[in-house]
């Protein structure tokens, strides 16, 4: 699933590390996201969105659209 | 080392202690039981490494997280109180009486608590790495699965008898792996 997570961190001027203590995670799941190596759950989504005040689709899309 | 910053310092020594812990106590068993048997060799490379593993997570405590260092202090107390246990029963001679059975099991209680405290350290962790132990476990689960049903084939064929604990160990070797994997596909 494609993301735009690295692009609203930079834009924040947040480190990985920064917003995985904002969304209660590790670095490396941070990391994983941005890489696109994980998929996060429907509740950590929706965690991620609520926090960059966007809704899930403004910043994830499927690989298949 | 002066290059070093106090993260990888810290992580250097907690290194060289845990080797020398190793080395130590591999070469301190290897006197005591020797000559060894297919079993003393077994006790000779794996038994030192509960103790290496105390004592790096020892040294590694100040750099851990408030809640993973709670869960370490728990693990650390837990397998001191085996070690500790399993050396008593060497020490005292047990009775004749039925209850000897339930005296050399006393040292699992402690292993118990262990277990416990490993499914908190589970539950606390966040999805992703849930998700990377969990695949660790089954990879584990299945490999030794059928690692012991190919050597029972053996077995009946002529191989040679091997402890119960190898099949311990095995799972563990295999989650290391499951582990290794899983993270790397993360990563």
């Amino acid at each position: 699933m494609k993301n735009k997570l690295r692009e609203l961190r930079a834009a924040k001027e947040w480190s990985q590390s920064d917003l995985a203590d904002k969304l209660d995670v590790s670095r490396q799941t941070v990391n994983a996201i941005e890489t696109e190596k994980y998929d996060p759950s429907l509740p950590l989504a929706f965690k991620i969105a609520k926090l960059f005040k966007k809704s899930i689709e403004e910043i994830f899309e499927s690989s298949e659209d | 080392m002066k290059a070093m910053n106090p993260k990888a310092k810290t992580y250097f020594w907690s290194a060289l202690a845990a080797v020398l812990t190793y080395v130590l106590l591999a070469i301190e068993l290897y006197r005591e039981l020797h000559p060894l048997t297919n079993k003393g060799y077994l006790t000779v490379f794996l038994f030192p490494l509960g103790p290496a593993v105390l004592v790096s997570t020892a040294i590694n405590l100040k750099l851990m997280k408030p809640k993973f260092k709670k869960y370490n202090q728990r693990m650390i107390l837990g397998l001191v109180a085996y070690i500790l246990g399993i050396d008593l029963l060497h020490h005292i001679s047990l009775p004749a009486a039925p209850y000897k059975y339930l005296l050399v099991l006393l040292p699992i209680l402690p292993l118990i608590y262990i277990c416990f405290t490993i499914i908190r350290v589970v539950a606390d962790l966040d999805e992703m790495w849930q998700k990377i132990h969990l695949e660790a476990m089954a990879f584990s689960g299945i490999a030794t699965g059928f690692t012991c049903i190919s050597y029972d084939f053996l077995y009946d064929v002529g191989a040679p008898k091997l402890s119960l604990e190898a099949g311990f160990f095995l799972m563990w070797i295999y989650y290391f792996i499951g582990l290794f994997f899983s993270r790397r596909r993360c990563r």
